[in-house]
Order: structure tokens, then sequence, then C-alpha cells
């Protein structure tokens, strides 16, 4: 038995050696590990970003789900140290990670996981659609702790383009980012941010006060000109007795008073510039 | 006379106001924008003007379905206020987190919060994506990442 248990720790560290060995800065300490030596604990916590189980009737590609999970993850490569399946598997059993993965969310099958491939963090997702409404769910599970620590879920109503399951998926995806970088990192805004803080603009252009006129002036201004118009027809008229007097004098009378009141509007746009 | 004035102080008749009305000046206002974040290089000139701005001013969206109107951001108010860049950049998440609601038919409470950490750490690939969220009709938001 305890044998067993030996050889059972020695593939077990071999695997894990491997997997290190793969992801490249890390082949020293694979190097360590093949001699033996448990992996100590990384500055960058690990996170396995594995598959989303995609339910019967969700027009969804699961290796599309996957990837924009992974995607996601790997915008914070900086800060912690994201793997996915793909990179896992090629030194594990593709077919008994895929069944632990597709038919258990149990904690203990995903502690082992997280053991097999010494990651810190197991992000997972499930997809599943009920009566026309689809379900996104994803979720980080701590395989030191062997605890669910963070999960989100969200829906799309029925009769929204189908496609919009993978935005779902993008706004959960940020949840765990955020919950990762929040609970993690040092949440310290990165540098480009501070610089984009250090950059002033100018408050915004005063485009209404630019103008030197406003509604009131102009139109202001318009009465006036119509009503000096019309008082000098009604002047000419009356001064060289053509035509309807009559009319002469209405017009004069109209356009002193238009003049008048745009004159008025004129001064009241002043006053209130 | 003053009671007079203040009746029209109050009424927004302004000559800019006016030409807006027609049209010319909501163009304008959509390039500001668009200068704005060019300056803080979080997105090109070009390429903002191609997704906000048409002929007239800003874009409408989603015109056969329920019209998305992109004049009527706050996000557009928000950038022009902007004393700095970082604040520029955060305007970003109200109008996405809200385009993503309407689209899902799912509020998050949670997403503003979220989004504005996500800015701080990647600010301009953040920004473009939630500004193209904002822009976009509901069909071709799940391109904007």
């Amino acid at each position: 038995m305890q044998d067993g248990e030996r050889l059972r720790r020695r593939a077990c560290l071999l695997v894990s050696g491997v997997v290190l060995a793969w992801a490249g800065p890390a082949g020293a300490m694979a190097e360590e590990l093949v001699e033996g030596e448990l992996p100590t604990e990384s500055a960058a916590p690990v996170f396995l970003v594995t598959e989303v189980v995609v339910g019967e009737g969700v027009a969804v590609d699961k290796d599309a789900a996957r990837d924009v999970l992974a995607n996601r993850f790997g915008r914070l490569k900086d800060k912690i140290e994201v793997r996915s399946l793909a990179e896992v598997k090629s030194s594990l059993d593709r077919a008994a990670m895929a069944q632990m993965l597709g038919s258990t969310e149990s904690d203990g099958d995903l502690a082992k996981i997280g053991e097999y491939v010494a990651v810190d963090h197991i992000v997972f997702g499930r997809i599943a659609q009920v009566a026309g409404v689809t379900e996104v769910q994803v979720k980080i599970f701590n395989t030191k702790d062997g605890v669910t620590e963070a999960g989100y879920s969200r829906r799309l109503k029925a009769g929204a383009p189908p496609q919009l399951v993978l935005t779902l998926l993008d706004t959960l995806a940020d949840n765990l980012l955020a919950f990762a970088i929040d609970a993690y990192t040092d949440a310290v805004p990165d540098a480009q941010f501070l610089a984009l803080k250090n950059k002033k603009l100018t408050p915004r252009a005063a485009t209404v006060a630019a103008s030197p006129w406003s509604m009131l002036g102009v139109v202001g201004g318009a009465v006036t000109g119509a009503g000096v118009g019309a008082g000098a027809l009604g002047g000419y008229v009356l001064a060289t007795g053509q035509g309807d007097q009559t009319m002469g004098l209405v017009l004069a009378g109209a356009g002193a008073g238009a003049a008048l009141v745009g004159t008025g509007l004129v001064v009241a746009d002043g006053l209130t510039e | 006379m003053s009671a007079l004035a203040v009746a029209f102080a109050t009424l927004p008749l302004s000559g800019s106001a006016c030409l807006s009305l027609l049209g010319d000046d909501e163009r304008e206002q959509c390039e500001q924008v668009c200068a704005k974040e060019a300056a803080c290089d979080l997105r090109g000139e070009a390429a903002c003007v191609a997704s906000l701005c048409d002929a007239e001013g800003f874009k409408v969206v989603d015109a056969d379905g329920d019209a998305h109107d992109l004049a009527a951001l706050d996000a557009n108010q928000c950038e022009q206020d902007a004393e700095d860049c970082a604040e520029l950049a955060l305007c970003a998440c109200p109008d996405a987190c809200a385009r993503v609601d309407e689209c899902t038919g799912d509020p998050d409470a949670t997403c503003v919060n979220t989004c504005e950490t996500l800015i701080e750490q990647a600010p301009a690939a953040a920004f473009q994506e939630n500004r193209c969220k904002m822009e976009s009709a509901c069909a071709d938001v799940p391109a904007c990442s």
C-alpha cells in the first residue's frame, strides 16, 4: 500500500514537472520537482482555466466558450499565472480529465484536478438552457482550501441573439477577474492607468459662449430688419401718394413697431449674455 | 426688464443650440468626443469617428429594432467634462453596462465596479471594448471582445 502511494506520488510529481517544463519559464522549478520536492508558494497565484460545459440546445461552441474565459484571464498575465486546459491535457489522461470536468463539479474531484496539475485555482463554467432562457455560470474553485470561492451567473432573455451568450460569459469572466484582482493581487492600478491620471485635459470647450450672437439676438435682428423694411415701404407709399394710403399707413406703423420690438429683443439678448 | 431678462435667460436659445437643431453642431460635438479620446491615446480618432459619428452628428444603431441613439450616451458628456485621461477612461463603464443589460435582459448591479477595476488594470483595451459595446447593435456586441 505504501509502495503504491509512493508510486502515485512520484507519478504525480513527474506529471507536474512535465507541465511546468512546458510552461517554459518554470523549467528550473520543474527540474527540482522531478527530483522529488513539492512546489512551494509561488509569487503569483496559478489559475487553470478549464472547460465550459455547454448543455443541449445552446447554440454556442464549447471551445469558443472556453476561449472566452481563457482570453479574459490572459489579460491579467502580468499579475496572475494562467494556464489553459489545453496546456495540461498533453500530459494527462484527456478522457479522464474531460469526464471529471463534464460530469461533476464535486469539490473532491476539483481538488484532485488541482493537485494533479499543481494549480491554486480552477476556473470553470456551465451554460444551460431551460424554456428558452439561457443561464451562464462561472466559478473559481480554490484547490488549497477545497472550496468554491467565487461564483456568478446571469441569464439571457428568450429571443435575444444567441451569440450574446458569449457576451454574458465575458461579463461573468470579468467578475471573476475583478475578484481575483482584489483577492490575490495588490490591486494597484496599472502603470498605464496612472500615466493617464497625469494627462490633464482642457475642460469642455465653451462652444455655446463662443457664439457672440444668441438666438434671441438673431431673432431680434431679423424682426428689426423686417420692421425697418416694412416701415420704409409704408413711408414711401405715404410720401409719394401712390397706391393705397391706408395700406401705407399700416405698413409704416407695423414696420416701426416691429423695429422697436426687434431692437428690444437685441437689447434683452445683450442683458442675458 | 430684469424679469424679462431672467425669463429669456432660462430658455435654451443660444446660437449653438439653434444650429444643433439643424444638425451642424452635433457633428462637431461628436468629433470633439473623438478628439479627446485620441488625445488620451485610448482610441484612434478615425476609428472613433467611424464608429460614433455620421454626417449629421451621432449615429443611431439598431435602427430596425429598438433605436439606440448614440447622442444620448452619458459617456459623451462625461468625456467632455473629464479633467484627466483616467477620468475619461472610466466614463465608458455605465453606458457599456447599460447596453449589455439592455441586450441580454439581465441587469448586473456589480458591472460598473467590475468595469472600473478592469479599466484600471488595462485601460486602453478595456476602454475600447466598452465603447464598442455601447456603440453596437445588440447582435454585434459579442464581436467587441
